[in-house]
């Protein structure tokens, strides 16, 4: 049986929360390992969304974004995404390629090769940690990373999903490393139809 | 604003339709000048496959929608002129075939424009940037990428003094560089 976005009860909403706070966790200690900082990460946010609020969920619409973006198939399928401001996207440059921190101005392809690398070892973290949480079969698909206008971003990700969906549930979870040096988001959305699998999994639903 | 999936239509003499950083997704900006109507369509993808409950949301199913919105404020589709931008492909291969519908979308617009035998004065399609397209109520359509900054791309419906000359196909744009202005004035039937 498959549940609506409407029939999510606040017990459901919590354990998707949970859900993204263990995923969020893992994906933060593989990036702390990789810069040698602390990254500190705040409480996931479970909504559902319409597709233009969609857009607007992380910064501005027209501020320049670094999304890397990673579809989800599986038992439960989905899209996992990381997005970052493109001035946080060039100080974690800067500490992945071992350079003084402002260095990087311009991402090239050195840059967006280092990024979309990061972005798949974090995503991936966070599948392996919902994984082992509730026993699905989740498989990452080889990233791809975009440089643009955050909301053009994310709506080419919504339109990954949106041919049957006019809204998704999403898990949005903010990472920031080295006091508000590197600020993202974490945007893990599963697909409709995933919503029971994960919820099962999870014994919220008979 | 008219966010994804939604169509937005005005008489308004001062109101500017806007659709912020199309990626994937074409605008459809369209005006009638005699009855100074403009109308804003933010397509997603390109066939409903028999969806019916978001119009706006679809090429072949948005298009015959943003007429009947523009025809319900006085707009006759004979006059209409339309601007397309978007249909970008932003991430870099490897993200599978879903996030590669810019160019798919970009057809199937251009298609049923043809279809509903709408003249398509200028395009910027195609090629890496994401956009921002607006439409004032004057016929004024602007686009704005990171790049390049923002620029003028078509008036609609200064008849009679453009050349015909028919628009590039989306196909030829796919490479496009980030530098590349991609755009036809000129008004064509088509």
């Amino acid at each position: 049986m498959s549940i609506t976005m409407q029939q999510l009860n606040a017990d459901c909403l919590d354990a998707l929360r949970e859900v993204g706070n263990i995923g969020a966790g893992n994906a933060m200690t593989a990036l702390a390992t990789m810069v040698d900082h602390r990254v500190d990460m705040s409480v996931p946010q479970v909504g559902v969304v319409s597709l233009g609020e969609f857009t607007q969920m992380a910064g501005g619409p027209e501020a320049p974004a670094v999304g890397v973006y990673m579809p989800v198939t599986g038992d439960a399928p989905g899209h996992v995404a990381f997005l970052l401001s493109e001035e946080s996207a060039c100080r974690l440059t800067d500490e992945l390629l071992g350079r003084e921190l402002g260095t990087t101005t311009d991402l090239g392809e050195i840059e967006r090769s280092a990024l979309t690398e990061v972005g798949n070892i974090m995503a991936s973290s966070y599948l392996v940690a919902i994984c082992e949480l509730t026993g699905l079969n989740l498989y990452s698909s080889p990233p791809a990373l975009a440089v643009d206008m955050t909301a053009a971003i994310l709506s080419t990700i919504a339109a990954a999903f949106a041919s049957f969906d006019d809204q998704a549930l999403t898990v949005t979870t903010r990472i920031q490393e080295g006091r508000g040096k590197v600020d993202g988001f974490f945007i893990f959305v599963p697909e409709s139809g995933s919503l029971s699998a994960i919820l099962r999994a999870l014994q919220m639903e008979g | 604003m008219v966010g994804m999936a939604e169509v937005k239509v005005t008489k308004s003499p001062d109101a500017v339709l806007m659709a912020l950083g199309l990626g994937s997704c074409v605008g459809i900006c369209a005006y009638d000048a005699q009855a100074r109507v403009a109308g804003l369509a933010h397509v997603v993808l390109p066939e409903s496959i028999g969806q019916e409950n978001s119009p706006g949301k679809f090429a072949d199913t948005a298009v015959p929608f943003l007429l009947q919105e523009m025809r319900n404020l006085g707009a006759s589709p004979i006059r209409i002129r339309v601007a397309l931008a978007g249909g970008a492909q932003l991430f870099a291969a490897s993200g599978g075939s879903r996030l590669e519908i810019g160019l798919r979308n970009a057809a199937a617009v251009t298609a049923a424009l043809k279809q509903h035998n709408i003249a398509v004065v200028a395009t910027d399609l195609g090629g890496t940037v994401g956009r921002t397209v607006q439409l004032n109520a004057s016929g004024l359509v602007r686009v704005k990428t990171i790049g390049q900054g923002e620029r003028e791309l078509a008036v609609l419906g200064s008849q009679g003094a453009s050349v015909p000359k028919p628009p590039v196909a989306p196909t030829e744009q796919a490479e496009g560089a980030r530098s590349r202005i991609l755009s036809t004035p000129g008004a064509s039937r088509i």
